[in-house]
């Protein structure tokens, strides 16, 4: 015997073929995103042990990438720039919200792959989500985008 | 009760987690204070190690204290346990010590204890459990892990079971990496799922977030391992976080910073543990009262002691017993002397020597009780020096023994008081900057060989010194020394981390270390364990309490102290000396029993040949002995006192030796002070004086006497020492004494009193001194065998004993693997002394017992019979050969042949290890048949190994393997040449009067001590044919030829004699020439310059080593 989805979850009957929309706009897609950044139920493949680099979980993205935090005149509005985004990519974002903040000081120990700068985990116009890293210098980068 | 601001840190880590914090609690405390809170908690890892200081720094700051512990588990994860009320404190005490003492023998082991969770459920009485930080802690890490939440379930009902409602909860912390607020959501879901209430939280490890070097290179020391040590985590959080950004993390956690509030509300000043002596219960035959057998035993003694005695009068002796035994009862401490007895009772049942030291023997109970040896009333010895009604302070006797044997009584102890608990106390090892350095390094990754080298010639602290060096600037301090000249960390850009990181460690704690002897005792109402914690101290059956003798000071635990301590090894050397003397002349000699005031030993104390004399052997000792021409024990006492850091920055010395040689009118300010400070020719010498004056003077009670000698030397608070002086004065004018003349008095006293040592301790000392002088000068052979055979001891090197040995005409003998014992041996009915085994370098103790063994069943005729017979292993066959202790088995039968017996050595074969040999095999195998040419009686005497060896070889050989001059005096060989270049004999440089000079000699010894003005002056000490020579070295002499100090082991100095009516002689250098350049190249045997501490550097000895006891 076969059901559809509707029917097992008791929807409202819709025409044959309809294709629901599960996040028809892009702030019911936001809302989503967000409950699930912060759900502690939910792990990231990212940050199962053993995955990833040193078991600490990491984003997407490993290299720094150079970025431009623009705040618009009165308006509060912050805006990520990329420029050095290739075309298929973004080149400018407005952050929405600041999802999670922390800090990261590794390998003093080494000169040369010595890490001091703070961390913010924002949501990006578009639905996107991506980690910014402010280095002790004042500089801005693009240091991932969250799986 | 409310504290301001809602939020305290109830997870706080000091250096006391030795290894996973950084602060002293004194910092921590005061930076909380400083932040506005109200109270703090200290939870070190797995101890209270740190618990009195934290309480003492509370009370300064005006904080309330939580006292508490981070407790390992079994599995995994920390959970922290919080006292509210003492008997929380008590569980967590027998908590501790319980999963503590359960831990496996190993050093490892002991390093990383874990407790199991039936034991923490077993102790929950009176504690608060919170689950431990996110993300290691406990439940953190067991919710956290993918497929561990059943036994975190499981663990977290039997929590419930043991802690009740409000006495368990979800410990929530972020330490701000990338995760830390998921991870603390999930642990928060977890505990509201199971109606676990939360708490807010931070894991405190420094107190700055730039410490979380510090941390992170301590974490990664305490494992071993360079960084990043394991559970490492990328964050500088882990600090003191002001109460408002704690809030701000848990602005929308209301709930759990409420929690946090009202446990702290619950838990601060919980712990209270000073105010109160927790006197030791002894056992008293018969259930007697401790009070009456303590004045049955005092009044026996007394009749013993004072039997025959003249100068004190039996109505004395019971006025002066009657007074100490009512106090010591009034304050409860009969017990305790009682417990003293019993540690001397047992050592002089087994034989062992013992002696009492310290202000103890200021008791005549003590005397009579047999614990101290100096006379109280002779000797002006006052009791309330040592205890009074005033003072609530633990007593503290302090008893020597035979360092070998010393265990013999502590063991007994231990087995005697287990049911109420018996243990060392503990003590805090802090890092050097030496120590420092070698801990940055390996953090860091520098592998072994380079930490020697950076380590190597960095300064470490000074005994009798006020400054170590600190920080950065401490730092630049030491590499301007000249030791540090060519130095690789010199390269300041290259190791600038490695700098920084060794000038943030220096002083900061590196682990637990036990007493030297302090033992501490429960009680019949509470175990030990139920006071301190108690831990493995590294000797089986000997556990050590986690407080040092501060801590347990300040709890109010006595302190017995059995000790053995490498200085006074003098015991086991003279009673040494006395067998090997009571053997050869057939009647006992009692190094403990020997004429008093024999002129002999007094006229040896003065000529300054004083090497091996107990407390006088050091070069200032030896100066301050030709100064001074002791003639009776009182200058012996005298001496001892004077030659102390204090009395010598505050000049005590010159006045005394000008006055007691009659060189210098003495006066007093009042004339009721004549009997009081003639015995010290007006020099306010002794704390016991301090009492005195202010007895005389103005009318104070001995008791009160003490307080103030305890003002003016401990506290000095200023307030307080202005209330002491117009106490005094106003009762001194009372009295009719002049006000000027009472404040001058005042003054005075003030000004010595801080450099005053005790007479008791003094007197204690000296009877060792004199022992130790009368057997050098009856007895010299035995005498230095005893010192020979109880190293490391005393000043001087073993090398320079043989030498003074020598120099005192008595023949040192080769070694003889027929004849030498263990260890040194007197032959030629006390005209010679032979070298022992235990000598030889490598030789281990089993290879020296099966040495004597077999040699009873019949000689070694060859080198292989010897090999075959014994456990000696190859390697040390060779050291045998080189020390010339087979040189009767040579086929030339003489020191030529050791070329030979060299190269049959090393043709054995090595031995297999003793564990691996079957049953019944023999331990070398067979030599083959081919091989027959070449055993016993077929030598050929020819070849390059069997040429005869020249007594350069010779004296190379020995020195190799055995590290003295047997055959000659290393600079024998140079005698012509040194003459050529003027060089003058010490023992004639100490007979001029004033002129330049040449010396030249072996290093024994380079020290700093503390001086008047605070200028650096330094005192080498060299050794010559004809003796010792201290010469003095100036600042600007040290900094020019500092680095020949530091590198060379002979010299060649030139220097100006100079002869002065307020220091005596001295010798001062102006220019300083390594030796061996000076003889054009000539290879000059010098001893190894080694760092030591107490002293820059000093002849090499083989201190690693224990020289065996002769059997």
């Amino acid at each position: 015997m076969e059901a559809t989805v509707s029917e097992i979850h008791d929807y409202p009957l819709r025409p044959p073929g309809f294709a629901e929309p599960l996040f028809p706009t892009p702030d019911s897609r936001r809302e989503v995103a967000k409950h699930l950044a912060c759900a502690p139920w939910l792990s990231r493949a990212s940050e199962l042990p053993g995955l990833t680099r040193g078991g600490v979980g990491s984003t997407a993205r490993l290299r720094a990438e150079r970025v431009e935090l623009k705040r618009q005149p009165g308006s509060g509005i912050v805006e990520v720039v990329r420029p050095r985004a290739g075309r298929c990519s973004w080149r400018r974002r407005r952050v929405v919200e600041v999802v999670a903040r922390w800090r990261e000081v590794r390998l003093w120990w080494d000169e040369d792959a010595s890490v001091d700068r703070r961390l913010f985990r924002v949501v990006v116009s578009g639905g996107g989500t991506v980690d910014l890293a402010l280095e002790r210098t004042g500089r801005w980068f693009l240091v991932g985008v969250v799986d | 009760m409310s504290f301001g601001p809602d939020f305290v840190h109830l997870h706080v880590r000091s250096g006391f987690s030795y290894g996973s914090g950084t602060a002293k609690p004194e910092d921590l405390a005061e930076v909380a204070a400083s932040m506005s809170y109200g109270a703090l908690a200290l939870t070190d890892r797995d101890g209270l190690y740190g618990v009195p200081r934290f309480l003492a720094a509370c009370e300064e700051t005006g904080l309330s204290p939580v006292i508490g512990a981070e407790v390992s588990m079994e599995g995994g994860g920390h959970v922290v346990l919080l006292a509210e009320s003492m008997a929380g404190y008590h569980s967590l005490c027998r908590l501790i010590t319980s999963y503590r003492m359960r831990s496996g023998p190993s050093a490892a082991e002991r390093r990383s204890p874990r407790c199991s969770l039936d034991e923490l459920v077993e102790h929950a009485e009176g504690l608060v459990c919170l689950t431990g930080a996110v993300p290691f802690g406990f439940l953190p890490r067991r919710v956290l892990e993918v497929g561990h939440r059943r036994d975190a379930r499981r663990a977290l009902s039997l929590l419930r079971e043991a802690f009740g409602p409000g006495e368990l909860y979800a410990e929530l912390t972020n330490d701000g990496t990338v995760h830390s607020r998921r991870s603390m959501r999930t642990v928060e879901a977890f505990a509201c799922e199971l109606g676990l209430p939360t708490l807010a939280a931070h894991e405190v490890a420094y107190v700055y977030p730039a410490d979380h070097r510090l941390h992170e290179v301590l974490v990664a020391a305490s494992n071993l391992t360079a960084l990043p040590g394991p559970g490492y985590r990328p964050t500088d959080r882990l600090y003191l976080v002001p109460p408002e950004r704690m809030r701000g993390i848990f602005a929308d956690r209301f709930e759990a910073l409420r929690n946090a509030a009202e446990v702290a509300e619950r838990c601060a000043g919980a712990v209270r543990l000073t105010g109160e002596v927790h006197v030791p219960d002894a056992i008293v035959p018969g259930g007697e009262e401790p009070a009456r057998t303590l004045v049955a035993l005092a009044v026996a003694g007394a009749r013993r002691r004072y039997k025959g005695k003249s100068g004190v009068t039996w109505a004395e002796i019971r006025i002066r017993l009657k007074r100490e035994l009512s106090c010591i009862a009034e304050l409860g401490f009969a017990p305790y002397f009682l417990i003293a007895h019993e540690a001397a009772g047992i050592a002089k049942e087994k034989g062992i020597p013992v002696t009492g030291r310290g202000s103890g023997a200021n008791s005549l109970v003590a005397y009579c009780l047999g614990l101290t040896t100096p006379e109280p009333f002779s000797n002006r010895l006052l009791f309330e020096r040592f205890m009074h009604e005033g003072r609530r302070d633990p007593p503290d006797i302090d008893l020597d023994f035979c360092s070998i044997r010393r265990d013999e009584v502590r063991f007994e102890m231990v087995r005697r008081y287990e049911k109420n608990g018996v243990a060392e106390a503990a003590t805090v090892q802090t890092m050097s900057l030496r120590g420092a350095v070698r801990v940055a390094a390996r953090a860091l990754g520098h592998p072994p060989l380079e930490i020697d080298t950076f380590s190597s010639k960095v300064p470490t602290r000074f005994r009798d010194r006020d400054r170590v060096y600190a920080g950065l600037e401490g730092w630049e301090e030491a590499l301007r020394e000249p030791q540090m000249r060519g130095h690789p960390l010199q390269d300041r850009r290259r190791y600038r981390l490695l700098l920084e990181l060794s000038a943030g460690l220096v002083g900061r704690n590196r682990e637990a270390g036990t007493h030297s002897g302090g033992m501490v005792f429960g009680t019949d109402a509470r175990h030990l364990s139920g006071f301190v914690p108690l831990e493995p101290s590294g000797t089986e059956g000997l556990p050590r309490c986690q407080y040092d003798k501060d801590g347990l000071e300040y709890v109010g635990l006595p302190k017995l102290d059995l000790l053995g301590l490498l200085g006074l090894r003098m015991h086991t050397a003279l009673s040494e000396a006395g067998r090997l003397v009571s053997e050869r002349l057939g009647w006992e000699v009692d190094p403990y029993d020997l004429p008093s005031d024999d002129r002999e030993t007094y006229a040896l104390i003065r000529t300054g040949s004083n090497a091996g004399m107990f407390q006088l052997e050091s070069p200032g000792q030896m100066h301050l002995s030709r100064r001074l021409k002791p003639r009776r024990f009182q200058d012996i006492v005298a001496s001892i006192s004077l030659f102390r850091p204090g009395p010598v920055r505050g000049d005590l010395v010159t006045p005394y030796v000008l006055r007691r040689n009659g060189e210098e009118p003495y006066s007093v300010p009042l004339p009721d002070l004549d009997p009081v400070l003639r015995p010290t020719y007006g020099v306010l010498v002794f704390q016991e004086q301090v009492l005195e004056v202010a007895h005389v003077v103005a009318g104070f009670s001995l008791a009160e006497g003490d307080q103030i000698r305890r003002a003016m030397t401990r506290d000095r608070d200023p307030g307080a020492m202005s209330k002491l002086r117009n106490e005094f004065v106003s009762r001194a004018v009372a009295r009719g004494v002049p006000e000027e003349t009472a404040r001058e008095v005042f003054r005075w006293t003030e000004g010595f009193a801080a450099y005053g040592f005790s007479a008791a301790h003094a007197a204690s000392f000296a009877q060792l001194s004199y022992a130790s002088a009368y057997m050098k000068r009856h007895y010299p052979a035995e005498f230095f065998c005893g010192l020979l055979n109880s190293q490391p001891m005393g000043f001087y090197s073993p090398r320079t004993l043989v030498n003074e040995a020598r120099r005192e005409g008595i023949s040192i003998l080769s070694p003889d693997i027929h004849r030498s014992g263990e260890g040194f041996t007197v032959e030629e009915d006390g005209a010679a002394i032979r070298v022992g085994l235990s000598y030889a370098k490598g030789l281990s103790r089993k290879a020296v017992d099966s040495v004597l063994e077999e040699r009873e069943r019949g000689p070694f005729d060859t080198l292989q019979n010897l090999y075959r017979r014994t456990a000696v292993a190859r390697d040390s066959l060779e050291s045998l050969v080189k020390g010339g202790f087979l040189d009767a088995l040579s086929p030339r039968g003489d020191v030529g042949g050791r070329g030979a017996l060299l190269s049959e050595a090393r043709a054995l074969p090595k031995k297999p290890p003793s564990g691996r040999r079957r049953r019944g095999q023999e331990e070398l195998p067979l030599t083959h048949p081919a091989c027959m040419k070449r055993r016993v009686g077929l030598h050929e005497i020819r070849g390059p190994g069997f040429l005869p060896i020249s007594a350069e070889q010779r004296e190379k050989m020995e020195w190799e393997a055995l590290s003295l001059n047997v055959f000659r005096h290393p600079l024998s060989p140079y005698r012509d040449a040194l003459r050529r270049l003027g060089v003058v004999p010490s023992v004639e440089i100490l007979e001029l009067s004033h002129g330049r000079a040449m010396a030249a000699g072996l290093l024994e010894s380079l020290q700093r001590p503390p001086t008047k003005s605070g200028r650096p002056v330094y005192f080498l000490l060299i050794e010559d044919e004809a003796g010792l020579l201290q010469a003095t070295i100036f600042e600007r002499v040290y900094e020019r030829y500092g680095h020949i100090l530091h590198r060379s082991g002979a010299f060649l100095l030139e220097g100006q004699v100079e002869t002065d009516r307020r220091r005596g002689h001295s010798y001062l250098v102006e220019r300083v020439f390594d030796l061996a350049a000076v003889l054009s190249g000539e290879r000059v045997p010098e001893s190894k310059v080694v760092p030591s501490n107490g002293a820059f550097v000093r002849a090499g000895r083989s201190s690693g080593r224990r020289r065996r006891r002769a059997g």
